[in-house]
């Protein structure tokens, strides 16, 4: 355990440098720096440039800045936007919050679509509409993120007019309604876009979860459940299913960083505002401390989060305690 | 397989044939005031798009972009990953595992923040550029995967055999080892080809993709997005022909995969 974590952690700085890297790259090899885009330069001697690059720190050697920038950056200081007068952490803190909320709908009903979904045909696997259903939500990995989500679009909100086509609030009900109608009111916004991510994400959980059922049907002790005369359904819930609750978890955690691209997409399609929309906004608006900041931002959050679900795992079951090659 | 593999060979043919096939120039605006997001009629077969273009020949050229840029891409990240997988597996045991290391670090690094980074340097890409973004973040798995094959086939009996009777660690890994990696990457790769072909269709759809005016289903989708109501052929023609594509490519790897390679090394593969 001690070396499998030391390793693991050693795996997640080394990301978190290439991050911090990254996006520290990125502020000093976009053309300019923060003073030469100033519209305040107009006319100003270049003494006083200069002065001011001192005070902004952009004199110093580059290895210098670099300290300075990774120290910020765990403090919390990510920098100043380029085009709206904020701190990078005041504007990234809002839309993470929106991030957050949309992903983790997605993924709540995403466990649990293929988790059901998932154990039913593993557990029937002569069932034929099971089947069907398994080769339906297959086909759905398959299809992009962003075209189902516009195929959603089509047919939810515009077809049958259920759900609102994009943003996150009604703006009538935001600025007049109670507490309840506006909580109501978000949670109408939230569902096609958390849908969208549950299908795509609960097909791969399903899929896992089809094959760690069919496998754990076999166990000795669901066969003894079983044979002592439990229901069916009983030695599914109580003796099978508990076994595959870590190998879900383990896909989920292979799967975050893939996860990233596609909420950063859905966001985008249906406007909820977000980390994905800011980014995206910010490139168009080439402001690349917003950039790197949220990059910086993500990076960390999806390496600490597998670094948790990796030692959870660990730690929850005994047989991953025996030493074994890392996962494919 | 056999529908997977005529559907895809249909629209590479399209692709390829593009300019013969196409009846009007993918970035000429015919009309902007009589054709503005016309519908499907005899002289336009799927109709045009906001900007008067005529979408048939627009989804024509698009599909030489995205299938050229996934092409690419793929080939690209298939020799990396392989040439990185086979060093990593044929070196001493602590320098492999460092490379593996490596690769590892870059597969739980999300791409899309690559992506990001990328455009806000060099803005919009051209086509060539995008393939090699795409390919660069995209060798990791192959590389995985060769990797584990290289180290399962090397210890099995017939490699042990051919080394036992003097062969060279070179010609080991080229008359033993190679061949066997050859339909498990071949699955790989089509798998790995409707990937990208996804992952560009998605930058091209947010604006990180290819360059205006180039025709890509993704940019098709992102002109098509606000007009979905009104005219939905803008968003219905790229989103078949991606889905087409996407799906088909991936028939094909899981094909492969179950015909060729019922291994071991593959956990539900085969499974219908």
């Amino acid at each position: 355990m001690a070396s499998f974590l030391a390793r693991r952690l050693l795996h997640t700085i080394a990301v978190m440098v290439i991050a911090v890297t990254l996006g520290f790259a990125l502020v000093h090899m976009a053309p300019g720096d923060a003073m030469t885009g100033d519209v305040t330069q107009a006319g100003r001697s270049s003494e006083a440039s200069a002065r001011l690059r001192a005070r902004a720190g952009l004199d110093q050697p580059l290895s210098t800045q670099y300290v300075r920038f990774v120290r910020g950056a765990l403090h919390g200081d990510l920098g100043h936007s380029l085009t709206d007068d904020q701190p990078v952490v005041t504007i990234l803190g809002t839309a993470l919050r929106n991030s957050l909320a949309l992903a983790g709908a997605g993924l709540l009903a995403a466990i649990t679509l293929g988790m059901v979904i998932g154990s039913a045909q593993g557990w029937y696997p002569a069932s034929r509409s099971f089947r069907l259903f398994g080769r339906a939500l297959t086909t759905l990995y398959a299809v992009p993120e962003f075209v189902l989500a516009i195929a959603l679009i089509g047919v939810l909100a515009y077809g049958a007019g259920w759900f609102p086509v994009g943003g996150m609030n009604d703006p009538v009900t935001s600025l007049l309604g109670s507490a309840t109608e506006r909580v109501a009111d978000v949670l109408r916004h939230l569902v096609l876009p958390a849908l969208t991510l549950a299908l795509g994400w609960g097909a791969a959980v399903a899929r896992q979860q089809r094959a760690a059922i069919a496998e754990s049907a076999r166990i000795d002790f669901v066969r003894t459940a079983r044979a002592k005369g439990r229901s069916e359904f009983a030695a599914l819930v109580r003796h099978a299913l508990p076994t595959t609750v870590a190998p879900v978890i383990a896909v989920i955690g292979l799967m975050l960083p893939a996860m990233v691209g596609g909420s950063v997409i859905v966001e985008v399609v249906f406007a909820w505002p977000g980390l994905g929309v800011q980014v995206v906004h910010a490139v168009a608006q080439r402001d690349v401390p917003v950039v790197s900041g949220a990059i910086v931002v993500i990076s960390l959050l999806v390496a600490t989060s597998s670094l948790l679900i990796d030692v959870v795992i660990r730690a929850a079951d005994p047989r991953q305690r025996v030493a074994r090659p890392t996962n494919t | 397989m056999k529908r997977a593999t005529a559907v895809l060979l249909l629209i590479v043919a399209a692709a390829m044939l593009a300019p013969w096939l196409a009846p009007y120039d993918p970035a000429a605006q015919l009309d902007i005031v009589q054709l503005k997001n016309g519908a499907p009629s005899l002289t336009h077969w799927l109709g045009t798009d906001p900007y008067s273009r005529d979408v048939f020949s627009r989804a024509v050229f698009g599909a030489r972009t995205s299938l050229t840029v996934a092409a690419i891409a793929t080939v690209l990240s298939i020799l990396v990953g392989c040439a990185w997988g086979i060093c990593a597996a044929s070196v001493r045991d602590s320098l492999g595992d460092a490379l593996m290391s490596v690769c590892d670090v870059f597969r739980s690094l999300p791409r899309v923040l690559v992506f990001l980074g990328v455009a806000v340097l060099l803005g919009p890409l051209s086509a060539v550029t995008l393939a090699i973004v795409l390919g660069a973040t995209a060798w990791t798995g192959i590389s995985r995967l060769v990797y584990v094959l290289v180290r399962d086939i090397s210890a099995r009996p017939f490699v042990e055999a051919a080394r036992s009777m003097g062969a060279t660690r070179w010609r080991l890994l080229q008359r033993h080892v190679m061949p066997q990696l050859l339909h498990p990457v071949a699955a790989a790769a089509a798998l790995l080809l409707a990937d990208i072909l996804a992952v560009e269709a998605g930058l091209s759809f947010i604006g990180l993709g290819v360059r205006p005016p180039g025709a890509s289903w993704g940019s098709m989708l992102q002109d098509g997005l606000p007009y979905l109501r009104s005219a939905w052929w803008l968003t219905a023609v790229p989103s078949l022909l991606l889905i087409a594509t996407v799906l088909s490519a991936a028939g094909i790897a899981d094909r492969l995969n179950g015909r060729n390679w019922r291994g071991s090394l593959a956990p539900g593969s085969g499974a219908p």
